[in-house]
C-alpha cells in the first residue's frame, strides 16, 4: 500500500484481500462510483456506503499489451487489458487473468477474479465467462 | 465575453529539433524564444506575460523566467498534457483582452530523446492505484482501448489508422526540419511491431528533443508588426478525466465541446476552415478528434482520412508539418500545432504550402484523451 493510502483506500484494498470488489453507492443520488473517493462524483454528497460488486460485467474495450509499464508485468507479456462495464453501473479496468482461455471481444461477458503477485497482495483481474 | 480578434499571434519559432544532445530544456526554450521574438519584431523587454509548462521542472515559469530574464506581470502554467499550449493561447488572449498584459510569450522545450526521460510507466497521481493493477502502459494503452472501441462500433480498420501515419510522412517529406522523412506505406505501418494492439510502433508519435515559442500581442501592438498578424477568432477548452477508465465514451473526446465553443466564438462553419492541425499523438487521436469536432459523422473518420484525402494534394489540408508522427514530438506537441498553422496562414511553408490559407483550426488533445483546446485562427 502506498503512503497516500487513506481509510477509504484501506477499506477498498481490504475488500480485495477478501476476494471482493467494492464500490460506493451514494446515499443521496444513488449513483455508483468507482474508484472510491471522499464524496459522490455526481452530486458531491459525502454520504455514501460500500456495496459489493457481484463481479460480472461486459467488455467495453480491450488491448493486447506488448510493452509493460513496469517490471511487475513483464513476465506476462503479451497480456490483455480489459475495460469492462460492470453490471452495477461503473467501469473497471483490469488485466485478463494469465492463462485465460477463449477469445476476448467487445461485448463479451467477464467475471472478476484475482491473481497473486510477487509482492503478495492479490491483483484484481478478469476471466472470460 | 468573447475572445474574437482580442489578440494576434505575432511570431513563432522552433528550436533545433530531433536529437539535440548538447542542450538543456532551458537552452532549447531560449533558442526558440530568441527566434520567435525576432520573427515578431518584438523586444524581450516588451514581454509582460509568460506561459509555459513541462515535466522538466517543479516550477517551470520561475525557472525559465529567471533563465531568460523575463519579469512577467501575468503568469500561467496550466498543465493539462500536450494540449496545454492551446489552453495558454486562449488564456493569453483573455489576459490581453482584460488589459492585464500586452505581449505574451508561450514556451516549451524537452530533451526527452537525448536524456531518455520518457517512460511508459507514467505515474498517474493519487487515484492511479485503482488503475495501475491493470498493467496498462500509458498513454499508448489508453489510446489503444479507444481504437479498439472505435473498430468494434464502426468497423474502422488498421489500414484506415495507417492512412494517418502515411499522410503525415508524405507531408514530412516536404518539411526540411521534419525528423522522419523516408516514404512510408500502409503495409509498413501494419507490419510495425505491436505496442498495444491495435496500435503498432508506427501508429505512435515520435520521441524527439525540441522546443517552441509563440509571441502573442494586443491589437494595439499588432498594428506595427513586420509580418502579417494571425488573429484568434475562436477558442474553446475543456477536460473530462485523468484516468482512461473514467472517460465516459472512448470514441467522443473533449474536442466535441471545445470545438463547438470555438466555432461559436469565431462565427464560422466547418466549410470555412482551410487548414487543420490536429494533435496526432497516435493515429487514432486524429480520427476521434475529426469526429468530435464535427468534420465528419461519428464512425466515418476512417473513410474521411483514406484515399489520400489528407495527404499532400488531397482535399483536406491536415497536419501539413508532418505532425507528431513524423515532424517532431518532444513529449508535448501542442505548441507546434500553433507554429505550423501560423506559418501556413502567412504563406511561408514553401513546398508544403497549401493553396487556400485564410483560416486554420488547431485542436490539441492532452493526457489520455483527457483535455482539449481548439482555436480558430485567421490571417489579417
Ligand atoms: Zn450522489
Amino acid at each position: 500500500m502506498t503512503e497516500t493510502t487513506t481509510q477509504i483506500d484501506r477499506d477498498w484494498w481490504a475488500g480485495v484481500e477478501a476476494g471482493k470488489v467494492l464500490f460506493q453507492r451514494c446515499s443521496r443520488c444513488q449513483a455508483a462510483t468507482f474508484y472510491p473517493r471522499f464524496a459522490c462524483a455526481v452530486c458531491l454528497s459525502p454520504a455514501w456506503h460500500w456495496q459489493e460488486c457481484a463481479g460480472q460485467g461486459t467488455v467495453y474495450a480491450f488491448t493486447r499489451i506488448h510493452r509493460a509499464p513496469n517490471p511487475d508485468f513483464e513476465a506476462d507479456i503479451p497480456y490483455v487489458v480489459v475495460l469492462a462495464d460492470m453490471d452495477e453501473g461503473f467501469r473497471l479496468m483490469a488485466k485478463l487473468k494469465s492463462g485465460s482461455i477463449g477469445a476476448v471481444s467487445v461485448g463479451a461477458r467477464v467475471a472478476v477474479a484475482f491473481e497473486g503477485q510477487a509482492a503478495g497482495r492479490p491483483r484484481p483481474c478478469f476471466e472470460l465467462l | 465575453m468573447s475572445l474574437y480578434r482580442s489578440a494576434a499571434i505575432a511570431g513563432v519559432a522552433e528550436s533545433r529539433l530531433g536529437i539535440v544532445p548538447d542542450a538543456t530544456v532551458l537552452d532549447l526554450q531560449a533558442e526558440a524564444a530568441i527566434a520567435a521574438l525576432a520573427d515578431a519584431g518584438v523586444e524581450k523587454s516588451e514581454v509582460d506575460a509568460l506561459f509555459c509548462t513541462g515535466r522538466w521542472g517543479r516550477t517551470p515559469q520561475l525557472e525559465i523566467g529567471e533563465y531568460l530574464g523575463i519579469r512577467p506581470f501575468y503568469s500561467d502554467g496550466t498543465a493539462v498534457g500536450g494540449a496545454s499550449f492551446l489552453f495558454h493561447l486562449g488564456h493569453a488572449a483573455a489576459a490581453i483582452s482584460a488589459g492585464l498584459c500586452d505581449v505574451a510569450l508561450i514556451l516549451y522545450g524537452s530533451t526527452q530523446r537525448s536524456r531518455k526521460e520518457r517512460s511508459l510507466g507514467v505515474k498517474q497521481g493519487l487515484s492511479g492505484q485503482y488503475e495501475d493493477f491493470a498493467g496498462l502502459p500509458n498513454p499508448v494503452g489508453a489510446y489503444a482501448l479507444a481504437a479498439c472501441r472505435h473498430m468494434a462500433l464502426y468497423g474502422t480498420t488498421r489500414e484506415q489508422l495507417a492512412e494517418v501515419a502515411v499522410a503525415a510522412r508524405q507531408w514530412a517529406g516536404l518539411n526540411p526540419v521534419a525528423f522522419s522523412r523516408a516514404p512510408l506505406t500502409v503495409e509498413a505501418v501494419l507490419a510495425s511491431p505491436p505496442v498495444a494492439e491495435p496500435l503498432g510502433r508506427l501508429d505512435c508519435c515520435l520521441v524527439t528533443d525540441g522546443g517552441g515559442a509563440v509571441v502573442i500581442v494586443s491589437p494595439r501592438r499588432a498594428k506595427t508588426l513586420p509580418k502579417r498578424p494571425v488573429w484568434l477568432l475562436g477558442h474553446g477548452e475543456t477536460h473530462s478525466h485523468m484516468l482512461i477508465s473514467q472517460m465516459p465514451d472512448l470514441t467522443v473526446t473533449p474536442a466535441k465541446e471545445a470545438g463547438a465553443r470555438a466555432f461559436a466564438m469565431a462565427g464560422l462553419a466547418h466549410r470555412d476552415i482551410d487548414i487543420l492541425q490536429i494533435y496526432d499523438s497516435f493515429t487514432i487521436t486524429v480520427l476521434l478528434t475529426l469526429e468530435s469536432l464535427g468534420f465528419c459523422a461519428p464512425g466515418s473518420s476512417g473513410t474521411y482520412v483514406s484515399d489520400g484525402r489528407i495527404a499532400p494534394g488531397g482535399e483536406v489540408s491536415l497536419n501539413t508539418s508532418g505532425g507528431g508522427l513524423s515532424y517532431c514530438h518532444p513529449g508535448m506537441f501542442g505548441i507546434f500545432l500553433i507554429i505550423e498553422a501560423v506559418r501556413q496562414l502567412r504563406g511561408e511553408c514553401g513546398a508544403r504550402q497549401v493553396g487556400r490559407h485564410e483560416t486554420a483550426l488547431i485542436s490539441g488533445t492532452g493526457g489520455v484523451l483527457s483535455s482539449n483546446a481548439t482555436c480558430i485562427l485567421a490571417g489579417d
